[in-house]
This record gives structure tokens, C-alpha cells and sequence, in this order.
């Protein structure tokens, strides 16, 4: 009770305090209360709320000089029966009879009658700072009052965070009370159109406090925002904003994590990763744990184009997959498009994985890193005067020790090793023209006790420049270069040493316009060309000994050139539409000789017709189409949609791969006049239902997909320095169905995601050799069910626990059904191509977040995640074998993790 | 990438991984018997073949043979040579004269009803096997094969092998009991040094396809661990080297490597076995032959455990736990008369003083009676002398 006591009296006091401060003078005979309250206003920044009907009749007379406001308010409200409290913006409100509280208390007590009320202060609900509540006040004026527009009016600018300076990407910005959205770009760039004068602008992001703008529109502008990090106070209500994004948002099939999602999310070894992350989303499978690559709604793994800032990242794996490439301080925000893949993406036609870096600090230096049981890493970040920032990360892992601690000479002596390194320079010359350079580049190299060492590299470099031309046109020109290769080196045996090596490279320059051409129609349209140059393998002998004949493929080179535009047009608050065409070229470009076989016959040497040789430059083949992206969205409230969507794609670039999963050395090839570009087209239909005010996101998703010329592989086909590839390549073509469902809670003590899928993929060869006689047979990655739950349960501040169940259909597998003796040995007969599945997949991770104390003013902010992979310690077969061991053959299954795997890793930032 | 699976495993699998029996359960139509065919057409005369069908994994059989079948091989220029027979283990010999390497051969097989035909096979005779060589590592003794082919006709190769070995049952016997006494064996009588025979029993195969001379340098053939008997006494290595067709170097090469790692995730998706020989009615079904028509090459080496450096000592996991008794030279014969599973292998001289054995080693007959693992008939083609 004192204390209480003691809160209300501080309270209390500090109405006093700051009421003292704003002297007012006042000389009034029979004055109206209107008057009053204007003299009152005029002498101070307050503004009064009273209600007039109990005013009206009152006849005041009072005069005092220098007095303060408060002891004036009292002097002449008490004597009337009327109360008045007062709140940190500025308020004042009177009441009579019905007097503002702050505290609950025992209604029945005569000792709180009206009369005896005191006058209080109101304490806001949000721990703000009164410049920032007066910021959401404050009606900002756009455009001139003597020049108004009537009619459509834009606004445009950056959202930034308060703290860093960072551009906060994917923030939804919406006038209130319309149904349509937009969403700010990887710069934090926002476009929007209104129709009215007066408008309030909403403005929220995961995990920011949401923030408005009072505007008053007279003519088109800018207005940059900056948002501040939800920092929540014990025993606080979390006030929810404006989510459920997903349901006016125009894209479907588009899945945004944030890093903070990512980074709560459990993964082996400790390190958060985004591939692992992007696993648990509906519609995205893997052939098994730790396996390169993703695959999505039936897609191969070469048909996901990976960007990270732009580049393309040919192979975003570490370790063969155990980590993936991107180290987790420098990301953003990662976005997977998976079925309507906006028409300025293209070449893939699965999907976009569209990995958005971090960009420095503008306030700060400031850097973050982490130690775990395999790698470490490390970034800083920061301005380089006032228009410059930078932000350089580099991550590295030390698990030799791992291989040197096992007794036995064949780990002993191996190795393994990765680093990868990314920076990015982000200049803004001025309010319109913004400069980023971009860097990254990764290694990987395994050396064996056998001599033979493997290795692959990313390195990708590109710059951009962005140019607001005024609110309603904004433009993106980057250039880059992209570059991956891998190489073997052989020293086993000195007659049969050798080193080979294969690269590819692609040059692109991109430019892309955005332009709000009207309210209701917003257009993106730019052109992008790319210049492949592939070295497909070069053997050289090592050592005088070697009887290795050096051999060198011709180098191949191909234009890829598209032109796009797409046109987000909104017929009105319920219906939107949008519309996108792409048009591909693709020119296989000389020097290279090309070898031409008999018309009708299988491809083979004796079916060689002749060889012609193309000059350098020289157009050799052209493949050439439109795609369309056509999007329609219908909500039916605020609160659900329906979108459809149709997306055609053509991809110019085939791996060669015929492992159930990818490996380091699969190589890339470029469509030529025999390998035709695959292409693949996706219907889909979504329904998109918020619950919960919000705080729940449900979606159904129901698609189907055809993919043709999609390669495979003649039996015994050899891949890797093969001159004619095109007589061991095999075409298929592939369907695709299924149905995603997805409920999410973004928001809460408890957040997190549930996804169920029901899909098929299926593939048959259409060339000369026919794999189960032609007949559609499933593909390695077709798991028909597939059920994800990833959670996080914050018990307080400092401790947070998260999980991921994961349960999926085992993959196809082709087994032996037969054995018989030849040559000798028992040997196995094999099923028709994946007939049987291995058994299902089931895995539980736990992790425990504890964050440091959350002083804001620490030097560093540390964090540990302990956690356990694999927690039911299920041993979910990775795959199946069969050995012939000394005539007899066995049956095993191998699971990788088939254990609890504990793991350990410090996080900290400054 | 088969390394590549290996260090995977190894960097994965130190830690994490396990193995464990792994026995799926079959649709029932995947249980219809394939026939097998093994053999080839040999170009200098009389071609052998084995008839059979494959059976369910989980069958103690390795294969059911053929018992009758009609057999023939043609040659393009019109030439048949048939066989109409039946053999309980499978197997045929179709007699035929040397066979010219002009022309091309098939093979045709009748089996109740059903036809089976080869495609038409062009010959290749092999070159001839330039050396064979060993080398002692740690673990054992690597063999290897060298050849140089003179005529480009081939780069593909696949070779078989023999093994003949002399080894001796743990203790040796060189005294009988003769229902009388105990005497020296005659040469004749010998019963503790044998024999053993083995084939080759993985698929052997190369390629200069990538080198610039069509030659085949120190090829791994063989590998006999440490210990085995094989080097025991005198061992002799008889290699088969064939020349065959990139066609039949695919086939061996899926056979090698469905059989030896697939499944593995990293390895490479089992592939359809494509022979050359089809039913005439029924191209779809599957038929595991592959048809050459060849003119072998081969070499026969030995070596001498004697000649080894080091010395390569031996153990036979089979004679554990024998062990030898003594018996005075009076007591023997009642000894031996009264148990006929002890055998006598040495005599022993106990007393300094006089010349004469006092006692006589015995054994039981599993530890000098080298028959019951080997023969004791010497092989018509060894010699002893190099």
C-alpha cells in the first residue's frame, strides 16, 4: 500500500514539476470558458479537451500574474467540481464528475468521491520519448497549400532505423484504412500513391516498434521515416500492429525471414543458417540432411537461383552442405520466391532465393561475431564519414582439429577447411543518388589421405547505383561479375598425377526501373543481359612421371539477354492485378567447334556427320521466348485474399549432376545447339486468412508445375571432361502438384510457424534411352508429405527457447530386388528407378537463447545458444547401400546424424 | 567422387554417423527370375557358357541354372555352330574350330520356348600382358598388371585371374601308422601340403582412353593381406587379359559399380544394366549378358615365400586350437591303434645319449590333413622350378 502510496504521490509531484514550469497570466471577467481555454493555449504549448455541453454556462472570472499553470487550472476548476489530468503530449483534459484514474481502487469508498478526486497525470502506455509521440502527431505538411493537387499524389522515401541508420527493407507502409500495401525494397525505399489530402501513414516491420504519420497531402513529396527497435519492458502489453502482410501483399508464394527468425532457429553445429532455415518452409524439400543444395516444389537443386546482394552464388554451400554460405552477421533478410517470381527475375525456374546483406551502421562503429564448435566469425560495420558506410564480415572454421584427435592415420592425415568473406560499401551522394559496392568470396578445400585434394571457390563483385529521379521513378544499375569453379588435384599416383580444373564465370549488367505511374498503377520494367564464359575442364599431368594426357575442352560462351516490364495495377481496394512479361535471348557464341550428328540416330561417334568450327563471336545457336508472370489478388476484407498466380520460366544453364545429391563437382553447362534451355511453367492458387487480430497468418497454397528438358543421363555417362556431352545426355520432362498449408504467429511470447505439404514429382526421359521404358517414374526429391514446426517461446527477456520438428515421407530410392553370380561374385539386380522410399524422415531440435543483461549502454552485447540436434536421437537413414564384401552382399542404411548432437556457440555484438 | 563420399562420411561420420542392417520389404512383382548369361565366344576355338536366373535376395541360392537350353553362335558369314543340351550346373560348351577375326559373331539361346539373341559382335584379340609386378606395403602385397597394345584396335581392357597357392595343414605329417607301425610316409601318402585354387572375384577393368599412348601401366589387379597363406610355401598367378569394346567396358563398369557403392548419397544412382543380348519376342525384358567375341591374352607368374623380404610369416585363422601331443615310441602303436583320429607327424629325441627317437608327435586329423581345405593333387600346370 505505501507503495502505491509513494508511486501516485511521485506522480503526483511530477505534475507539479513540470505545470510550475509554464508560468501563465490571466485577467478575466465573466470570460467564457472558451476564452479561458484560448488565453491558456495561446500562453503555452497545451492543448485542453473538455467537453462544451458542461462548459457552456460557465462565466469565469480570475486574474493572476506569472502563476503557474497548474495551481491557475486548480484555482479555478476545484471551486467548479472540475478535474483535470494531464498526459506527456501535452493534453490536458477536464472532466467533471468523471475523473481520470490511474490506478485502479475501491470504487465503493466514499474516500474517493469526485470531489475529493485529484488531478492527475496520465502516464503514456508506450515507453517513448515525447520527441518521438510528437513525431506521430505532428501533421506533416507535403507539397505547397497554395499549389494543391487534387486527385492522385505520391510519397516517397527512406525507412531507416533510429538506432543504426540501416535501411530497413520489407517495412509494410499503407494509409490507413485502405487494403493495399507496399513494401520498401532492399534499400528501405518506399513508393506510395494517395487520393486524399489528409491521410495517415502506417508504417510497421517484424520486430520494430510500428510508427505513424499524420500527413496532409497537397501535392506529390518525400518523407523519410525512421523507426525504433521494440524494446519491450517487463510485464508490458505488446501493443500488435499492423501485420498480416501476407494478405494484401500482391506476391504469393513469397516466404520473408527476418535474420532474428534464422538466428533463433536451431541448426547443427550451432550456426545459424539460412538454408537450413529455408527447409522448414512449405513447398522446399531436401534429399537429406546435410545434402547440397534445396529443392523447391519440385524443382532441381540448379534450378534455384541464389543472389546475395545481387550475385549470383553458383554453390551457396560449405562442408558439402553442413553450412551455407552466408554468413548470418552480414545478412538482412532473406526472401524465397516460389511460385510468382516478379518478371525481373529470370534464368532460373524453380525459384529466387533473394539474400539481402546487411548495410553498415550510419551512427557507429559497431561489429558482431561468434565462436562455435567448427567455425568462427567476425564482422564490423560502420560510417566512413557522414555519407559512407561500410560493412566487412569474415567467417572461417578450424574443425582440422576434429580430423587430427581421431587415431587413425586416414583422418589424421586429411583435411578440411572454408572461409568465406563478404564487404559492401554503401555511399549516398545525396537525398537521390545512392552508390553500393559489393563483395564476396568463399573457398573450400578437402585434402585426403589419398593425396587427391578438392576444392571450389565463389567470387562475385558488383556495384550499384541507385537514382530516385523524384517520388514516383526510381532506378537500379548494377554491374557484376560472378565467378565459380572447383579443381581436383591427384597426386596418389605419380604415373596418374594430375590437376583439373573448371570455372565459370558470367558478367551482368541489370537495370531496373520502378515507376508509379499512377495511383493505381505501378510499373517495374528494365532490361538485363548476362555474358557466360565457362572453361568446362582442363586436365594437366603433374610430374615427369605422369602418363596423363593433358586435355583441355573448349571453352564455352553464351549472351543471355532479357527485356521486362511488369505493372502492379490496382482496380481498387479489393482487386489487384499483376501483369509481367519477359522476353529471353539467349545466343551461344563462338569460338567453339560443334559436332553434328546424322538426323534420326541416337548420338553417338559412329553417328558423327561432320564437326564445324565457329569463329570467335560467332552466333552458333539462338533460343529465344517470352515468359509471363500474371498475378491477380482479391481480398474479401482486411483480413483474407485470394491471389492466383500463372509464371512461365526458361533457364539457359544445366547442372550436370547425376548423384542423388549435388556435389562440389558438378559441373554447369550453357544450352547449346544439342542441350535445349529447360522450361517451366506453374499455375497456382492461394487463400490467405489472418486470425487472431492479426497475430496468426493462415495460408493454403495449391500449385502445379511442368518442367521440360530437364537433363539426365545415359547409364555410364561420364560428365566431367567429356567432349560430347550431348551424346550421354538424356531429356526428361517433370510435373509437379501439391498443396502447401501454413499457419504463422509472428507476434508474442510464443512465435513461430507450422507448414504441412502434399506433393508429387514425378519425371520421364524423352530421348534415346528410355528409363523405366519411358514411363514417369518419381524424382529423387519427391517426398509427399512433409511436416515443419518451428517455434520460439520467449519465457523472459534473457531466455528464449526455440524448436524445430521436422517430419517428411523417406525420398525415393531405387533398391536391388535380385541377386545372381557373375564374373565370379554375387551381384544385386536393381528396381525400376526409385520404386521404393527409405524409411521416413523424422528430427527434433532444441535450442536455449540466453541474451546478456540488456543494458543498453554495455560495451558488448554477448549471448550463448546451447542447444542439441537431433533430440529423439532417431537415426534417419541418409541413405542406403549395398556392399559386395568378399562375395556376399549386405544390406546397410547410414544416418549422418544419428545421434543427440549437442552444440555450443557465443554470439556477441558492439 | 567415390573419395568425395569418403570424406564426407569421414568428416560426418567420425562424430555422428551409423550404420546399421538395413532389409526392406519387396513388392512381389519385382521377385520374376532374370536370365543371366556369362561367357564368351572364343575366337580360338570351343566356347564355354553359363546359363542361369537370378533369385530373391533373400534366397540361400546364388543363381538357379539352366538346365537345358538349345545354343548357338553364327557368324555373319553365314557359319553356325550348335549345341542342344542340358547340364545340371548350367554350364556349355559349344565345340567349334578357331574362329576367324574378320567377320561377326552372335549368339543365339533357346530356353523353353522363349529365344534370346545377342547383337552382332565385332572380335578383339587382346595384346600381350608385359609384366606383372608386386609390391609389399604395410598392409599386404599389391599385384599389378602392365600391358602395351601395339594395335590401337581397343583401349579398354578387363582382366580375370587365378590364383594357385601351396600351403601345408598346421603340422605336418611325414610319419603314418599302418594298421602295424609307425613308419615314414612314401611321397605318395603325403597328406599335410595341398593346393587351393581361387578366381577372381571383382571386376577388373581399365582404360587408356585418356592417355596418350593406348598403354596400361602398373594396373591393380590383386591384393593378398598380410598373413594369408597364399605366400605360405610357392604361390603362381595366372592373368586373363581381355580386349574388349567401349560397349562391354560400360556394361562391366555399371556392373562394378552397382555392386560395389550405390545408394550412397553422394554416389551415383544405380544404373540400368544394358546388355547386348534381348528375348526376340519380349525386347522389354531384362537380360544380364554381356556377348563378347574375344581372343585372350594371358601370363602366369610365381613367387617363392622364400624370396620375400621380409620374411612374410602366416596364420590360419582354421588351425586355432590345434595343438600337438607326444607319445613314447612303445606306446604308439597301441596308441594308434586304439584311436584312429590321432595321426603321427614328427618323432622326437628326448635322450641325448642315443639316436634314436624317443617319442612320436601326434595330432588330430583336422590339424595335419591340409585335404579338408584344399587338394593335394598337384595342378597339371605347376612347376616348381622358375
Amino acid at each position: 500500500m505505501y507503495k502505491t502510496r509513494f508511486l501516485w504521490l511521485a506522480i503526483f509531484l511530477s505534475l507539479k514539476t513540470m505545470a510550475q514550469s509554464d508560468p501563465v497570466t490571466l485577467n478575466l471577467s465573466s470570460a467564457r470558458f472558451g476564452e479561458l481555454i484560448r488565453s491558456l493555449e495561446n500562453q503555452t504549448t497545451y492543448k485542453f479537451y473538455y467537453t462544451p455541453a458542461e462548459t457552456d454556462s460557465l462565466l469565469i472570472s480570475y486574474s493572476a500574474g506569472n502563476k503557474a499553470l497548474s495551481q491557475v487550472l486548480s484555482e479555478i476548476l476545484h471551486p467548479l467540481n472540475f478535474r483535470f489530468a494531464t498526459d506527456p503530449r501535452k493534453k490536458i483534459y477536464i472532466t467533471k464528475e468523471a475523473f481520470i484514474l490511474t490506478e485502479f481502487r475501491d470504487i465503493h469508498s466514499s474516500k474517493y468521491s469526485p470531489s475529493a478526486a485529484p488531478d492527475v497525470q496520465i502516464r503514456d502506455f508506450l515507453e517513448a520519448q515525447p520527441e518521438d509521440i510528437s513525431i506521430e502527431n505532428k501533421v506533416f505538411e507535403i507539397g505547397s497549400k497554395d499549389r494543391a493537387v487534387k486527385g492522385e499524389k505520391s510519397l516517397s522515401g527512406y525507412v531507416r532505423s533510429k538506432n543504426t541508420g540501416a535501411p530497413i527493407s520489407s517495412a509494410t507502409v499503407s494509409i490507413q484504412g485502405k487494403a493495399s500495401a507496399v513494401q520498401t525494397d532492399q534499400y528501405g525505399y518506399y513508393s506510395i500513391t494517395v487520393q486524399e489530402e489528409r491521410n495517415v501513414l502506417l508504417v510497421s516491420s517484424v520486430g520494430l516498434r510500428d510508427t505513424r504519420r499524420q500527413l496532409m497531402m497537397y501535392g506529390s513529396g518525400r518523407l523519410d521515416i525512421e523507426m525504433t527497435d521494440q524494446v519491450f519492458s517487463l510485464n508490458e502489453v505488446v501493443v500488435s500492429g499492423e501485420r498480416g502482410n501476407q494478405v494484401k501483399r500482391m506476391q504469393m508464394g513469397l516466404e520473408k525471414l527476418s535474420i532474428k527468425t534464422i538466428k533463433q532457429t536451431p541448426a547443427v553445429f550451432g550456426e545459424a543458417d539460412v538454408i537450413s532455415v529455408i527447409l522448414t518452409l512449405p513447398g522446399v524439400q531436401t534429399v537429406g540432411e546435410a545434402a547440397n543444395g534445396f529443392n523447391v516444389r519440385g524443382g532441381a537443386t540448379d534450378q534455384n537461383l541464389v543472389l546475395f546482394n545481387e550475385a549470383t552464388i553458383f554453390n551457396p554451400s560449405h562442408f558439402f552442405g553442413l553450412f551455407s554460405s552466408f554468413n548470418p552477421d552480414a545478412v538482412n533478410q532473406v526472401e524465397l520466391y516460389k511460385s510468382s517470381i516478379p518478371a525481373r527475375f529470370g534464368g532460373r525456374l524453380s525459384s529466387v532465393l533473394d539474400v539481402a546483406g546487411k548495410e553498415g551502421n550510419r551512427n557507429k562503429i559497431s561489429g558482431s561475431g561468434g565462436i562455435g564448435l567448427l567455425t568462427g566469425r567476425m564482422s564490423l560495420d560502420g560510417p566512413i564519414g557522414k555519407k559512407t558506410q561500410f560493412l566487412a564480415g569474415v567467417r572461417s572454421t578450424y574443425s582440422d582439429w576434429l580430423l587430427k584427435v581421431i587415431p587413425d592415420d586416414a583422418y589424421r592425415n586429411s583435411s578440411a577447411s572454408f572461409y568465406d568473406f563478404n564487404g559492401q560499401i554503401s555511399h549516398y551522394f545525396n537525398d537521390k543518388d545512392a552508390f553500393y559496392l559489393t563483395g564476396y568470396a568463399s573457398r573450400d578445400r578437402f585434402t585426403f589421405e589419398n593425396g587427391i585434394t578438392y576444392g571450389y571457390r565463389n567470387a562475385n563483385i558488383n556495384g550499384k547505383y541507385k537514382r530516385i529521379f523524384n517520388g514516383n521513378i526510381h532506378s537500379i544499375l548494377t554491374l557484376g561479375y560472378d565467378q565459380y569453379g572447383f579443381n581436383i588435384a591427384d597426386r596418389n599416383n605419380p604415373l596418374n598425377a594430375f590437376d583439373m580444373l573448371y570455372s565459370i564465370g558470367q558478367s551482368f549488367l541489370k537495370a531496373d526501373v520502378y515507376h508509379q505511374l499512377h495511383e493505381k498503377h505501378k510499373l517495374n520494367y528494365g532490361l538485363q543481359s548476362t555474358l557466360y564464359s565457362i572453361k568446362p575442364g582442363q586436365i594437366t599431368a603433374v610430374g615427369a612421371e605422369s602418363l596423363v594426357a593433358g586435355q583441355s575442352l573448349e571453352n564455352e560462351q553464351a549472351l543471355e539477354s532479357a527485356l521486362y516490364i511488369s505493372d502492379t495495377y490496382t482496380v481498387n481496394d479489393r482487386l489487384s492485378v499483376d501483369a509481367g512479361i519477359r522476353y529471353a535471348l539467349y545466343n551461344y557464341l563462338g569460338p567453339r567447334s560443334i559436332n553434328y550428328y546424322i538426323d534420326g540416330l541416337p548420338k553417338s561417334p559412329e553417328s558423327l556427320e561432320e564437326t564445324v568450327s565457329y569463329g570467335s563471336g560467332k552466333n552458333i545457336k539462338t533460343y529465344k521466348g517470352p515468359e509471363f508472370r500474371v498475378g491477380l489478388r482479391y481480398a474479401f476484407s482486411n483480413q483474407s485474399s485470394v491471389k492466383l498466380g500463372y509464371n512461365s520460366l526458361r533457364q539457359f544453364i544445366h547442372m550436370l549432376s547425376n548423384t542423388t545429391a549435388a556435389t562440389p563437382t558438378d559441373s554447369w553447362k550453357l544450352s547449346d545447339p544439342h542441350i535445349k534451355p529447360q522450361f517451366g511453367d506453374q499455375v497456382s492458387l492461394g487463400y490467405y486468412q489472418n486470425m487472431a487480430s492479426a497475430k496468426v497468418e493462415t495460408s493454403v497454397e495449391v500449385y502445379y508445375k511442368r518442367i521440360h528438358n530437364y537433363l539426365d543421363y545415359k547409364s555410364g555417362a561420364q560428365l566431367l571432361m567429356n567432349e560430347t556431352i550431348e551424346t550421354d545426355v538424356l531429356g526428361t520432362e517433370g510435373r509437379a502438384y501439391g498443396v502447401e498449408l501454413m499457419a504463422k504467429k509472428n507476434t508474442g511470447k510464443l512465435n513461430g510457424w507450422v507448414s504441412y505439404t502434399l506433393s508429387k514429382v514425378q519425371q520421364r526421359t524423352t530421348g534415346e534411352e528410355a528409363i523405366n521404358n519411358g514411363n514417369y517414374y518419381n524424382s529423387n526429391f519427391d517426398k509427399p508429405h512433409n511436416m515443419t514446426m518451428v517455434g520460439n517461446y520467449k519465457f523472459t527477456h534473457r531466455y528464449s527457447l526455440s524448436m524445430n520438428t521436422t517430419y517428411s515421407t523417406g525420398r525415393p530410392i531405387t533398391l536391388p530386388i535380385a541377386k545372381y553370380e557373375f564374373a565370379g561374385s554375387e551381384r544385386v539386380f536393381y528396381s525400376e528407378r526409385n520404386k521404393y522410399r527409405v524409411p521416413d524422415f523424422f528430427r527434433m531440435d532444441l535450442s536455449l537463447n540466453i541474451e546478456g543483461n540488456h543494458k543498453i549502454k554495455k560495451l558488448a552485447h554477448s549471448s550463448w545458444t546451447v542447444g542439441v540436434y537431433n533430440i529423439t536421437g532417431r537415426k534417419n537413414p541418409f541413405s542406403v547401400y549395398y556392399v559386395s564384401e568378399e562375395g556376399r552382399i549386405k544390406g546397410y542404411k547410414l544416418s549422418v546424424f544419428g545421434h543427440q548432437i549437442p552444440f555450443v556457440t557465443y554470439n556477441f555484438r558492439f | 567422387m567415390k573419395t568425395v563420399n569418403k570424406i564426407y562420411l569421414l568428416l560426418l561420420g567420425i562424430l555422428f554417423s551409423c550404420e546399421e542392417p538395413y532389409n526392406p520389404v519387396y513388392e512381389p512383382g519385382d521377385n520374376v527370375p532374370i536370365l543371366i548369361i556369362e561367357g564368351y565366344i572364343d575366337l580360338s576355338g570351343d566356347s564355354r557358357f553359363k546359363l542361369a536366373q537370378t533369385v530373391p535376395l533373400s534366397s540361400k541360392e546364388n543363381i538357379t541354372p539352366v538346365k537345358t537350353a538349345v545354343l548357338s553362335v553364327e557368324s555373319e558369314d553365314k557359319q553356325t555352330y550348335s549345341l542342344t543340351g542340358s547340364s545340371a550346373t548350367g554350364e556349355y560348351t559349344i565345340r567349334h574350330p578357331a574362329l576367324g577375326m574378320s567377320t561377326r559373331y552372335r549368339l543365339r539361346v533357346k530356353i523353353s520356348g522363349k529365344e534370346y539373341l545377342s547383337a552382332w559382335i565385332t572380335p578383339y584379340a587382346s595384346s600381350e600382358i608385359s609384366g606383372i609386378e608386386r609390391e609389399r606395403t604395410d598392409e599386404g602385397m599389391e599385384l599389378f598388371v602392365s600391358t602395351a597394345n601395339q594395335n590401337e584396335n581397343s583401349r579398354y581392357y578387363r582382366w580375370e585371374f587365378e590364383e594357385t597357392w601351396k600351403f601345408s595343414a598346421k603340422y605336418i605329417s611325414i610319419f603314418i601308422f599302418d594298421g602295424t607301425q609307425v613308419r615314414l610316409r612314401e611321397p605318395h601318402e603325403n597328406i599335410s601340403m595341398c593346393f587351393r585354387q581361387e578366381k577372381s572375384s571383382d571386376i577388373l577393368i581399365a582404360t587408356s582412353e585418356k592417355l596418350s599412348d593406348n598403354v596400361i601401366s602398373r594396373q591393380k589387379i590383386g591384393f593378398i593381406p598380410n598373413l594369408s597363406e597364399k605366400l605360405m610355401y610357392r604361390y603362381s598367378l595366372l592373368v586373363k587379359q581381355y580386349s574388349i569394346s567401349k560397349e562391354a567396358y560400360v556394361f562391366w563398369s555399371i556392373m562394378k559399380k552397382n555392386s560395389e557403392s550405390v545408394g550412397d548419397i553422394f554416389g551415383s544412382m544405380p544404373s540400368e544394366l544394358k546388355g547386348n543380348v534381348t528375348n526376340v519376342a519380349n525386347p522389354a525384358e531384362p537380360v544380364i549378358a554381356m556377348i563378347e567375341a574375344s581372343l585372350p591374352s594371358q601370363k602366369r607368374i610365381y613367387y617363392n615365400s622364400q624370396d620375400l623380404r621380409p620374411p612374410w610369416p602366416t596364420f590360419i585363422p582354421f588351425y586355432l586350437g590345434c595343438e600337438s601331443e607326444m607319445v613314447t615310441v612303445g606306446e604308439a602303436a597301441n596308441l594308434f591303434k586304439a584311436n584312429p583320429g590321432y595321426i603321427p607327424t614328427y618323432e622326437i629325441f628326448n635322450n641325448p645319449a642315443s639316436a634314436y627317437p624317443t617319442h612320436y608327435a601326434y595330432t588330430i586329423k583336422m590339424c595335419t590333413e591340409c585335404a579338408l581345405r584344399g587338394s593335394l593333387k598337384t595342378p597339371d600346370f605347376w612347376t616348381d622350378n622358375d
